[in-house]
């Protein structure tokens, strides 16, 4: 009951704000040394794992707003844009993000039964840009906004970044682990809205004014210098992972984790682009009849040049400026089901330059001997709800290769229904994959610490551990003499 | 290993890529049904903004703010002055000497003389004082026989040609051919006469010199180019007509006022005529009527009757003035006339025979006619028109699917009335209008008190919904004619009172338009 009242929570909570970037289904697959990203609290099944460059990459894409169905239909065998039915789809602010990432170095070790140290470099790239419905909608016509003001504020952030890590896991007791990473950062290219106040009021005689507030920092986008990583030592930055996990009682583990608490200083190269309204701002109250009675030719040009000129942006040299980090949160709730079989739910959150979103993944989890590891889920995420996911690892140890991804599935359901996959494209909001091949020794009978704790108890008591689990009782045998015990 | 799982993925990608039906991605148009609310036109107009350049020219504004139209023409003649010129005259003279022997002398010996009046021959004017500015006397002296071997010379002396300068007589000793310069001289004449005294002179010479019986000294004077400042004498009795006129009067121009009737309170139209000629004159206007278009003339009655004697001047270079009133003003400009016609003689000296007169070279009769009319009465079935070009041809006439027009007018002027939009084919016929028969009334106009002045702005407030019909027609248009016909505000009685115009009225214009358009992009 207790478990299924935490589910329910964690679902509604998770429907009612699902908008973030989840990647729900790796956040299961214990399998990977890429486990612990996600909370530094986690245990890996591996003792040891090393990643050589390219031992994750990692693309996604989410879009709350809308889907390429929402934007165009069919109509007599003809692809139509229709923008009114986009416009019922948005919802006030739509952020379409695009990221990336590739890890360089990876080093995970089981220093102790109880500690796992983990070592990682990686580049990231995280791209978002925010579209305002109020800018799509005028699309529709400004009658709508008569008597009233439309925000077509725009917001875009991008960053790329490059973070070395070392997180330690560690679990003091049966029931608790934690753990914490720290990341020193240094930042490549930003571009990051710093305000944006971009509006249309139009007044009850249409009359219709414009004004802009806008200010965007950048930082090493105004160069053509070839790359060198001196260009940027200046633009450095400090984070943090904070994990913990609880195991409620024997089957029911909860979890919970802070990922990227931190900010980079930008210095590099910086310049600022500013719009003030005190200047950027128009009315457009019809044409000036007296001028026009007068037959002053130059008017319209002028009126067109004035206005320019105007909204023409204002570029300076920036001063040195900070940008946090996109923090996200894991709440996470995992049961096992049967011995290498866990559903698990995970509600997730990421702040970000002003924008709080969250979604949710329910995943079944399951390892097929130590070979094979497997996962499908089910994630509400970016107001979209139709995304089936799939992970999968081949652990061929030494080398695991595995694919990952949180609406994976529809595809080849969408290539096998139609025999293309535009049903799956035209439908997709959210997609994201993670693939890569990493070095991996000591596969735990059991997960995290449960696995390490109990098989070092085993030992104690004369049970053998190891990968044979025909040789070995099972985690239901073990909780059963627990219970007799 | 990591290789091989790329080539996997890089294959599953193609695969993918593969399976991807590209045609769904060619978009073959955008289906939009967008409602626009645009503002149109906006501002101020005053009664100078609603006039065309050249005729706002042409408002002034009282102390008390009240507009009036001025109109004012000047006709400048010289047809008094071109009647008179200094004819060329020729003069010839001969000294006829006996068969002598004039013996060797040591000094010049002035011999025989010759004393005459000369008369210019003007008719009927009778000179006493001509100044001139150009022109001279060209000589010509001849020995007969020419075998002769006289020495001579001749002596012109005429008293009544005046140096201005250095205030001596003309002196000159001449032979052969010769000029001389009379730019500077002032003749005095009595009748156009004067005297003329001419002596031979023999040169002195140290032997004795034979002249043969009818031997003559001969001298020819041509009198030529004579040109003045100023004459005087009496000049006759004399008519000149003067060139026809006409005052264009703008603001009554065009159709404005084609249907119009109008009553103002209070319009002037005077003449006033400036005469710098020292003679007394009779101006006859011998046409002096108002006209326009499609219309009788009518005659401008004016006071003094004509032909109106003029005041002239007494002293060189003033100017008398004479102001003619017209009495049928208002009949005048309630036939709203598109011009002034007149055509006028000049007499002068009116059966006299004697006189002190003057004519300066640069005399004018100048006249001057003024209409000045106060923008303060009553007027129906005034019709403010322009024409504006249309061009749709590129734009499919299903776009716009309805619209209503959104005004604000805010009137001061006392001019009510009806707008419309017609719209014409290239030949400016008629296709239809913008507005239905009930959607015409939007222009009010203000109340007035009893003065005729403002009491409240008239206010159209309100949106015009635009027939589908009527809107396919603008996209058929070529032209589009904005007609408004207008008539002065009413008393509160509803009759027509005369109302005032003054500097600071304004008509306020708000427009803007709701649009519904249905864009269909491929």
């Amino acid at each position: 009951m207790r478990v299924r009242a935490i589910l329910t929570i964690l679902f509604v909570a998770g429907c009612s704000t699902a908008f973030a970037q989840v990647e729900g289904t790796q956040y299961f697959m214990n399998s990977l040394p890429q486990y612990v990203s996600n909370n530094p609290a986690f245990f890996p099944r591996y003792k040891f794992a090393l990643g050589l460059p390219g031992s994750m990459v990692g693309v996604s894409y989410y879009n709350n707003g809308f889907t390429y169905n929402d934007a165009t239909r069919r109509e007599n065998g003809k692809r139509i844009a229709t923008l009114d039915r986009l416009i019922g789809a948005l919802p006030a602010k739509t952020y379409i993000t695009g990221t990336a990432q590739v890890d360089l170095f990876r080093f995970g070790l089981r220093i102790t039964p109880k500690a796992y140290l983990s070592i990682n470099s990686t580049v990231k790239n995280y791209n978002r840009g925010m579209i305002p419905k109020d800018a799509v909608a005028l699309l529709r016509g400004n009658m709508e906004y008569v008597g009233k003001t439309a925000h077509v504020s725009p917001g875009g952030e991008m960053m790329v970044y490059w973070e070395n890590s070392i997180g330690l896991a560690v679990s003091p007791t049966d029931e608790l682990s934690f753990g914490a990473r720290v990341k020193l950062v240094r930042g490549f290219w930003n571009a990051t809205t710093g305000s944006s106040d971009l509006s249309i009021a139009v007044a009850e005689n249409y009359n219709t004014t414009f004004a802009a507030d806008l200010a965007v920092k950048t930082s090493g986008l105004q160069t053509e210098d070839d790359f060198k990583l001196s260009n940027f030592s200046s633009n450095n930055g400090v984070a943090f992972d904070l994990g913990a996990t609880y195991t409620l009682f024997d089957k029911l583990t909860l979890a919970a984790s802070l990922v990227d608490i931190g900010a980079i200083k930008w210095k590099a190269n910086t310049y600022q682009y500013t719009l003030d309204k005190a200047t950027a701002n128009y009315t457009f109250s019809g044409v000036d009849i007296n001028r026009f009675l007068d037959g002053d030719e130059g008017y319209f040009e002028a009126l067109s040049d004035s206005i320019g000129e105007n909204f023409k942006p204002r570029e300076d040299a920036g001063k040195a400026y900070s940008t946090m980090l996109p923090t996200k949160m894991f709440a996470s709730a995992q049961y096992e089901v049967l011995k290498n079989f866990n559903v698990g739910t995970v509600f997730f959150a990421e702040s970000f330059a002003g924008r709080f979103s969250s979604g949710m993944t329910l995943a079944a989890n399951k390892h097929f001997g130590r070979f094979l590891s497997t996962s499908v889920s089910y994630s509400i995420s970016n107001r979209s709800f139709n995304n089936l996911g799939a992970g999968l690892s081949l652990n061929l140890a030494p080398i695991q290769i595995y694919v990952v991804g949180d609406n994976l599935l529809r595809l080849p359901i969408s290539l096998a229904a139609n025999k293309n996959v535009n049903e799956f494209l035209n439908s997709t909001q959210v997609f994201n994959l993670r693939f890569g091949v990493n070095f991996v020794w000591g596969w735990m009978q059991e997960s995290g610490k449960k696995a390490e704790d109990k098989s070092y108890n085993a030992k104690k008591k004369g049970v053998k551990t190891g990968s044979d689990t025909k040789k070995h009782p099972s985690p239901e045998h073990i909780n059963v003499r627990k219970k007799k015990r | 290993m990591r290789s091989w799982l790329y080539s996997c993925l890089t294959g599953f990608t193609l695969l993918c890529i593969s399976c991807i039906d590209q045609s769904d991605y060619e978009l073959d148009g955008i289906s939009l049904n967008p409602t626009l609310a645009l503002p149109l036109v906006h501002g101020e107009l005053t009664i100078a903004d609603l006039l065309r350049d050249k005729d706002s020219t042409h408002f002034r504004t009282y102390d008390d703010g009240l507009l009036y139209i001025y109109y004012e023409d000047q006709f400048s003649s010289q047809g008094i002055r071109d009647l008179f010129s200094i004819p060329n005259l020729n003069i010839n003279r001969s000294f006829v000497m006996p068969g002598i022997t004039v013996p060797a002398h040591s000094k010049d010996i002035r011999s025989d003389s010759i004393n005459s009046v000369v008369d210019f021959g003007m008719s009927p004017e009778k000179l006493s004082e001509v100044d001139l500015n150009a022109g001279g006397i060209t000589y010509t002296t001849t020995l007969t026989p020419s075998s002769s071997r006289l020495d001579y010379e001749v002596a012109v002396s005429i008293p009544a040609f005046k140096n201005r300068t250095t205030g001596k007589s003309l002196a000159a000793t001449i032979r052969g051919n010769g000029t001389i310069d009379l730019s500077e001289y002032r003749l005095s004449l009595t009748d156009n006469k004067f005297d003329l005294k001419l002596v031979l002179i023999f040169k002195k010479t140290n032997s004795n010199t034979v002249i043969a019986p009818a031997t003559s000294v001969n001298v020819a004077f041509n009198f030529g180019g004579l040109k003045f400042n100023y004459i005087k004498g009496f000049l006759g009795d004399q008519t000149t007509s003067l060139d026809a006129q006409t005052l264009d009067l703008g603001a009554f121009d065009g159709d404005i006022f084609k249907d119009a009737a109008i009553s103002l309170a209070q319009p002037k139209v005077s003449i006033t005529v400036f005469n710098g000629n020292g003679l007394p004159v009779d101006a006859n206007f011998v046409k002096l009527e108002a006209r326009k278009p499609g219309a009788d003339p009518i005659l401008v009655v004016v006071n003094p009757a004509n032909p109106v004697g003029l005041a002239y001047p007494t002293e060189l270079g003033k100017v008398k003035e004479t102001t003619i009133s017209v009495v049928n003003v208002k009949q005048l400009i309630d036939y709203a006339p598109t011009e002034i016609y007149y055509q006028a003689d000049a007499r002068i000296n009116k059966g006299l025979t004697s006189g002190n007169n003057f004519v300066l070279d640069s005399s004018r009769l100048k006249l001057k006619l003024n209409v000045e009319v106060p923008l303060w009465g009553s007027a129906t079935g005034v019709v403010l028109k322009d024409t504006l070009d249309l061009n749709f041809d590129n734009t499919e006439t299903s776009e716009i699917t309805s619209a209503s027009l959104k005004l604000k007018l805010i009137n001061q002027f006392p001019l009510d009335g009806n707008l419309q939009f017609i719209l014409t084919d290239q030949n400016f016929q008629p296709i239809g209008t913008l507005l239905n028969a009930e959607q015409t009334h939007v222009i009010q106009g203000s109340t007035v008190d009893s003065d005729g002045e403002m009491q409240s702005a008239g206010t159209f407030n309100g949106s015009i919904d635009l027939d589908k019909e009527n809107l396919d027609n603008i996209f058929k248009a070529k032209h589009i004619i904005i007609a408004a016909a207008l008539q002065t505000s009413r008393n509160a009685a509803g009759s027509a009172t005369d109302v005032k115009f003054l500097a600071d009225y304004f008509l306020s214009i708000e427009a803007g338009i709701v649009a519904n358009l249905k864009l269909n992009i491929e």
